[in-house]
């Protein structure tokens, strides 16, 4: 039987739910060329990328990010369902060193409508699941919440700054920033108060709705509604909440954002959203969306460090014949064991430890 | 019995002044005030579990998800730019962050300005927002004696009372921000312990 990792087996199942609805599997090459991380670096994670020169001197790079590369590829005349199971290079949370992190997500691009947008956040809601333990799937929406900043006449800086208090939920600093920027107070309080909007869907939404002030936003809601009431009739709304401050940047993201998160893993697991402006940047018409899973933190945090196991440890010593050894291994893997050889018991975690003696085994 | 609610707070006048702010909401831990080498305080009833960290780490637990909420200096966020929840700011350690020279000191526009200082990326906003090029070195502690032995022109620091600076016969020349003790969440935690920690965040709201 083979044995996969937390990660794999995770991998394997996810590939199989996408390919269920449809999905067909994106193969790429590694590498791109570097300029054009460049020109979208504000769409990467990070902005480290691992650069290299080609042989005829083109400046690459190792692929720090799945999507750029699958939205530069697409034929967007038509709807496209692919899914990918890649590594990406790049450095992690921060940390000054660079990292091969596997991810597995799925883009659904081209001429999508309302029903390719809530069928991908059913995967979403679906990969959520699939992941073990509880987890929550928290919707926002960068109309909705570009619609309520635009009222306010902020400049660019302002705009962004408030878009990062959002994110840290740091109603008092939007408050500030609101104001030193022109805003009235109330105005101002209005604005601040998207920080708090956070819960489960039916109630947080109902407080969004109190807060629209213009048509946009009140589009945006409805969207959201939509979206949320086909994953209640496919029975994947229990853990879905709504959460204002889950934003992404306006320059590519435009509609509807996500972000799951799992007990016990402290950062969002999964993240996406409609993407359309991004296709607009590359020069494509159509939309896009579409999330990505982070295997390798679910690795980190949700597999066990038991040591390594199998079936049989066989255990020799020192002057045993290791032809015998082996050949006692052998005849054990024969009849559908694994067998570690070793001589430290201690090594290894097994369901059955023989001694080797002589040309034998005790048990 | 309530979920444990992990809470890290720094080590110091800081951290004392902010448990009891937790006590007074009925999150008190008893032993977390007895003399011992214990590390980490329990009060099941209160379903609360304490920690002390060092206040520039306080972030870093609650980012990784050691401590579900933690109390920490705006000038640690402001430097470290965690990924967490800012929840409120708990309005005690208040002072600020400021640029302090040798008294009398005139800043020379012709070259680099030499900074000392621990907020190296506070020290770096501010001046690229005048528009100054500077030169910073980067310490751990004792900032003040860098003008003092004229290894560099100005220092980034921490004042409170001015009293260091003043018996070293420096002054501060511009206030950069005024700082506080902010609560913070981890993103993860704030979603499966929404109930807890959003009651927490509303009862510190209602003592301000």
């Amino acid at each position: 039987m083979k044995i996969f990792t937390r990660g794999e087996e995770i991998t394997y199942k996810l590939d199989e739910l996408y390919e269920k609805h449809g999905y067909r599997r994106f193969k790429m090459n590694k590498f791109e060329e570097y300029a054009f991380y460049i020109e979208h670096k504000n769409f990467l994670k990070s902005e480290n990328v691992i650069s290299f020169g080609d042989l005829d001197g083109k400046l690459m790079a190792l692929k720090p990010d799945i999507t750029l590369s699958i939205a530069k590829n697409a034929d967007t005349e038509k709807a496209s369902r692919v899914y990918y199971n890649e590594n990406v290079y790049r450095s992690a949370n921060g940390m000054r060193e660079y990292k091969e992190i596997p991810q597995v997500g799925l883009e659904f691009i081209g001429d999508i409508d309302i029903y390719a947008e809530c069928e991908t956040i059913l995967l979403a809601a679906r990969s959520m699941a699939m992941l073990g333990g509880r987890y929550t799937l928290d919707l926002s929406h960068m109309g909705f919440v570009g619609a309520m900043l635009s009222s306010h006449k902020l400049s660019e800086k302002t705009h962004a700054a408030v878009l990062e208090a959002l994110g840290q939920k740091d109603g008092g600093e939007i408050y500030r920033l609101c104001v030193d920027d022109g805003s009235d107070e109330d105005s101002a309080r209005r604005v601040a108060s998207l920080a708090e909007i956070q819960g489960s869907f039916i109630g947080a939404y109902e407080k969004a709705r109190a807060l629209c002030t213009c048509e946009q936003a009140e589009k945006a809601l409805d969207e959201l509604a939509t979206v949320y009431n086909f994953l209640k009739s496919a029975d994947a709304a229990d853990c879905v909440n709504l959460d204002l401050s889950i934003v992404n940047d306006m320059n590519y993201y435009n509609g509807i954002v996500f972000q799951g998160y799992l007990e016990n893993v402290p950062r969002n697991v999964l993240s996406g959203g409609r993407y359309d402006n991004l296709l607009l940047k590359l020069g494509k018409s159509g939309g896009a969306c579409g999330f990505s899973v982070y295997i390798d933190l679910i690795e980190l945090y949700r597999s066990s460090v038991a040591p390594h196991t199998c079936d049989v440890a066989l255990i020799y010593g020192d002057g045993d014949d290791i032809c015998a050894v082996e050949k006692l291994a052998d005849s054990y893997r024969a009849s559908g064991n694994s067998v570690v050889v070793t001589k430290n018991e201690c090594d290894v975690s097994a369901a059955k430890k023989i001694k080797f003696i002589g040309t034998g085994a005790e048990k | 019995m309530k979920d444990i609610l992990s809470i890290a707070l720094p080590k110091g006048r800081l951290g004392d002044q902010a448990y009891k702010l937790f006590a007074d909401i009925g999150l008190d831990c008893p032993s977390l005030i007895e003399p011992g080498r214990k590390l980490i305080f329990e009060n099941k009833e209160n379903g609360v579990r304490f920690f002390w960290a060092k206040p520039s780490d306080v972030a870093i637990y609650v980012e990784n998800g050691a401590a579900d909420i933690g109390v920490v200096g705006l000038d640690i966020l402001l430097e470290q730019k965690p990924d967490v929840f800012n929840l409120c700011d708990l309005g005690i350690g208040k002072c600020r962050v400021a640029v302090a020279a040798k008294r009398g000191f005139c800043d020379n526009p012709d070259r680099s300005l030499k900074v000392a200082t621990k907020f190296v990326n506070i020290t770096k906003d501010y001046y690229a927002s005048r528009g100054r090029n500077i030169e910073v070195v980067k310490l751990s502690g004792s900032i003040e004696l860098a003008p003092i032995l004229d290894m560099t022109d100005v220092i980034v620091d921490i004042v409170e009372t001015g009293e260091t600076l003043r018996e070293n016969d420096l002054e501060v020349v511009s206030d950069i921000m005024p700082i506080s003790a902010h609560l913070i969440a981890n993103k993860s935690s704030f979603r499966f312990k929404a109930d807890r920690i959003g009651e927490l965040k509303q009862r510190f709201d209602e003592r301000k």
